[in-house]
């Protein structure tokens, strides 16, 4: 028997703003567990929230993205529960009005073009951070505050494949939007999935719930699990309980957390510490203005304005800071195909090789641009242009810097001195242009090589052009 | 020695000013006071302050509270002062941080001395569950003072300082203030900063003060209203930043006959104490002579018996939300335990006592899923039904002027039986001032006059943000009542 599986998603971003949600406490998860305090983020007596500005002005460029129907008045709710990572004992989220409702994205997969519907999206504060050791747990306040979002999708994904890429596209529009740096490992993008299925008859099952996941292909392991569990329990004739579970990685598997009837009750009530809110048109407008440029809108441009292939640009577009240097590049020339190869292999394969990040990148965009223009304009061979490359990447240098240093200038393109050389190569080699003519075609190669040991500064092209051109004088006379 | 700290803030400024008395005097003669105040007013006295007392030597001519001694309620956040909330989950707990009101007053070179008792966490209105017990009554030590700024009501119902910073959620504020004989004001919800406020019930607690006359309100006002950019819920808006001062047009206007003010006839028929009765329609009848308009008006009794339960669920179900910060765990009394979870149950079996616990379950009960529509959420909708009759009040009327309570203050002792809960002498003359906290109007309780040689005060409620109006008609009221001749005679 076939099931069709049902699946919604809950996706949590954390921005990269400057200071928390409700207090002015720094938002930086580089630094010393707890060394960013704030009187708010510890729930001192007496500590109010104040919302942060840029949070809504990040939410509303979000809600812009994915088609969403903006609240003109922001509202904030309190969900009540005891957790060591809450210090207040509640959270400040938007439950009963969310600042985004209705929206959709369209996501492509094997060029078939899914709808996925995204019920809400709202703004609230995160937990701290809790580390669990064998015996005993450290809290970590520092992400106590940080702002969120989240995203919920309506169940109206069919397919794991769907899901997956969902949420990849989720990544690439907080990334490219630059609220939030998005790395998975670190908890900035955190994914609760539901799922539930239904047999011949259409209805649907029992929804079970698998909480904080946080990387892709953990999803797509999780899901996959959790399809084929139930499969074989409906296919035993058992019934799927409505129940929340977890990820075990290791294990890959899902884990039961709890059961339905031990639900906890949030006693959700409105947050009278931050009035109503009122958003104005002029507010949401520049909001929107203020965006940076989506993924999907570069996309169309490095393909129809660069004409680079689809392939190209989705590789550029992979990360936000490989479009980025891409970005800074392309004002500098006009040899697009050039730039991104250049950027997709040769930058990519050092990026990967050295496991850095391109924050850490020393090879700066005018060095490279500069390679691309003095190869296409045969000032350098390919080969002196990997040299200088490697050169540019590791030191951080200019290009004139790397030449400096490789001994390498301007190339000799004077036709007089470089038929000069030609002819004295001629005269020694007489017998490699007797095998050329015979009809050893690659002997003309050895002579060029030759040729440049005399002067390796001589540019290749020149050197082979007079080399030909004298050997027909050659052949003529003979 | 004639005892400075009884006379107005003016009456003591200019003293200060003409150098007939030192801050150093003021705040000597007020600790010793209250060191030898025997009502349990005091969580701490701090003795630190003589250092500051001695610095300030030349006196500011316009800042009429410079060297000013004054006491805090104990759940008003001082940096560097220990600050429990009257609560044993905050024993020891010394916040790093002031509360905007206190760096306002300190900025004024007001100096706090003392830190007051509370019912715990202000979750009371007896003044007798504060971990350190029953605060008494000045007049009477047999008498409670009331709550929860009961040690903020004795301070200066005792003349230890010539004002005190109290909060109010029902009436926290103006019930003491009518049984210690005194002012208590509390303004519109917003007019001063919340942060550094322990909450109770976000949604109704105001800060305010108690003094011994209505123009130190006006003072006290004007040195802490504004905009707060750590409360988000304080008033923005400029057209309210007005300075606030005494406005001479009023009494003009009451000679003009444009002063008009309410009176809820259902709320006088349920005081049984015709003392009371009488000396308030005294008073009405002063008020007419001198050209101000008394406007009998009614409300239901059915609603009027609302306000209480109201006011109880929506106080419970926020109180068990902002509370749930204290768990000992950052700060506060930590309680040894394995598991985080015993820890925080430990500290808050411990920490609270069984009257706090049992409205935190009544709160929690209230916002249950299952019960949140018909208790939580009709109890704000009534809150709104009530808030719209007030409204309509306000339309033809400046003022509702009432007695701000059915009786002198109880008898610590006093028991009363189940009936007297579901009275209207209870459900409606002692709990009608909840109704400008549902508001948020500014309401201010003058004393009034004695019974049994106990006092008792009037209230006057004015719409939102008319704080001066109200404090205007307060003055005249209080000119009329002329309260400090009736004290003499006690």
């Amino acid at each position: 028997m076939n099931y069709k599986p049902t699946i919604g998603l809950e996706i949590h971003v954390a921005m990269n703003t400057k200071s928390k949600v409700f207090s002015t406490g720094a938002v930086s998860l580089s630094r010393a567990p707890n060394s960013l305090d704030n009187v708010y983020d510890l729930a001192f007596p007496g500590v109010l929230p104040v919302l942060n500005k840029q949070v809504v002005i990040n939410a509303i460029q979000v809600c812009y993205a994915l088609n969403m129907t903006i609240d003109k008045e922001l509202h904030f709710d309190r969900k009540n529960y005891f957790y060591s990572d809450l210090p207040k004992g509640y959270q400040i989220t938007q439950h009963v009005r969310p600042i985004g409702i209705n929206g959709f994205l369209n996501i492509s997969l094997k060029n078939v073009i899914e709808k996925v519907e995204i019920e809400r999206l709202q703004i609230e504060e995160d937990t701290a951070k809790q580390i669990h050791f064998k015996n005993f747990t450290l809290v970590d306040y520092n992400r106590s505050g940080v702002p969120l979002i989240e995203i919920v999708t309506k169940p109206c994904i069919h397919s794991v494949e769907v899901a997956v890429k969902f949420i990849e596209t989720i990544h690439e529009i907080i990334t490219f939007l630059e609220i939030s740096n998005g790395k998975m490992e670190e908890g900035q993008l955190r994914c609760d999935v539901n799922i539930s299925l239904s047999g011949e008859d259409k209805k649907l099952g029992n929804k079970v719930e698998i909480k904080n996941i946080n990387s892709f292909s953990y999803i797509k392991d999780a899901l996959e699990f959790e399809i084929k569990r139930q499969e074989s329990l409906l296919s035993n004739g058992s019934s799927i309980d409505q129940e929340t579970r977890r990820y075990d990685e290791k294990n890959k598997v899902t884990k039961i957390m709890r059961k339905k009837n031990n639900e906890i009750d949030y006693k959700y009530f409105s947050e009278c510490n931050i009035p109503p809110i009122i958003l104005t048109d002029n507010f949401i407008n520049d909001a929107i203005k203020s965006s940076k440029e989506l993924a999907s809108v570069k996309r169309y441009r490095y393909i129809n304005s660069y004409n680079l292939t689809e392939y190209d640009a989705n590789l550029l577009l992979s990360k936000k800071e490989i479009s980025d240097f891409f970005e800074s590049c392309v004002k500098l020339t006009n040899y697009y195909k050039d730039l991104a190869n250049w950027i997709n292999i040769n930058v990519l394969s050092y990026i990967n090789k050295n496991k850095i990040s391109f924050n850490e990148l020393k090879l700066a965009p005018n060095a490279l641009v500069s390679l691309i223009n003095d190869i296409k304009n045969n000032n350098i061979s390919r080969n002196l242009g990997y040299e200088l490359f490697s050169y540019m990447i590791e030191n951080g240098s200019s290009l004139l810097e790397a030449k400096t240093a490789l001994h390498i200038f301007k190339q000799e393109t004077n036709e007089e001195i470089i038929k000069k050389l030609v002819l004295e190569t001629l005269n020694g080699n007489m017998k490699v242009v007797n095998d050329y003519l015979k009809g050893k075609q690659n002997a003309v190669y050895f002579l060029v090589g030759k040729t440049i040991q005399k002067n390796d500064k001589i540019n290749p092209k020149i050197t082979l052009k007079i080399m030909l051109e004298e050997i027909k004088k050659i052949k003529k006379n003979n | 020695m004639t005892n400075y700290l009884s006379l107005s803030i003016k009456e003591i400024h200019e003293l200060l000013v003409e150098k007939k008395i030192t801050p150093l005097l003021l705040v000597n003669e007020a600790i010793k006071r209250a060191e030898n105040n025997d009502c349990n007013a005091f969580e701490y006295i701090d003795k630190d302050v003589f250092e500051i007392a001695k610095s300030l030597v030349e006196p500011e001519k316009d800042n009429l509270l410079w060297g000013m001694p004054f006491v805090i309620k104990d759940n008003i956040s001082t940096k560097n002062v220990l600050t429990c909330a009257s609560s044993n989950i905050l024993d020891g707990y010394v916040p790093i941080f002031n509360a905007t009101i206190i760096d306002k007053l300190i900025k004024k070179k007001a100096i706090p001395i003392a830190k007051t008792t509370m019912d715990e966490l202000a979750l009371g209105g007896s003044g007798t569950t504060g971990h350190k017990g029953a605060t008494l009554n000045p007049y009477n030590n047999e008498h409670i003072i009331g709550g929860s700024s009961c040690g903020s009501a004795v301070a200066v119902s005792a003349n230890i300082v010539p004002f005190s910073l109290g909060s109010d959620t029902g009436d926290s504020i103006r019930k003491p203030a009518s049984y210690a004989g005194i002012v208590g004001f509390k303004p519109t919800w917003g007019r001063i900063s919340r942060f550094g406020l322990f909450p109770f019930a976000n949604s109704l607690d105001t800060l305010g003060f108690f003094t011994n006359n209505v123009e130190d309100c006006f003072i006290l006002l004007d040195a802490t209203t504004g905009y707060d950019k750590k409360d988000s819920t304080s008033i923005v808006n400029k057209i309210y930043e007005n300075k606030i001062e005494i406005d001479n047009c009023i009494k003009t206007a009451a000679v003009n006959k444009t002063i008009r003010i309410a009176v809820i006839k259902e709320i006088i028929d349920s005081i049984k104490n015709k003392s009371i009765v009488n000396e308030f329609k005294n008073i009405l009848e002063e008020l007419e002579k001198i050209g101000i308009n008394v406007n009998y008006v009614s409300i239901e009794k059915n609603i009027l018996r609302t306000i209480f339960p109201t006011y109880f669920i929506i106080s419970c179900a926020e109180s068990v939300s902002n509370n749930a910060n204290l768990d000992g765990l950052r700060f506060g009394k930590y309680s040894e335990a394995v598991t985080y979870q015993e820890s925080v149950l430990k500290a808050r079996e411990k920490g609270f006592s069984k009257y706090i616990k049992k409205r935190f379950i009544f709160g929690n009960y209230a916002l249950l899923k299952e019960n949140q529509e018909k208790l939580y959420l009709r109890a704000k909708k009534n809150r709104n039904r009530i808030i719209d009759i007030f409204n309509n009040i306000f339309m033809d009327n400046d003022i509702v002027f009432l007695p701000a309570s059915p009786d002198i203050a109880p008898k610590i002792n006093s028991i009363f039986d189940k009936d007297y809960f579901v009275s209207d002498e209870y459900l409606i003359a002692d709990n009608h001032l909840i109704i400008s906290n549902f508001t948020g109007s500014p309401s201010i309780t003058i004393p009034a006059g004695f019974f049994d040689k106990m006092p008792f005060g009037f209230n006057l409620t004015g719409r939102i943000f008319e704080d001066k109006k109200l404090l205007n008609i307060a003055k005249i009221i209080e000119d009329i009542i002329k309260f400090k001749q009736k004290a003499k005679k006690i």
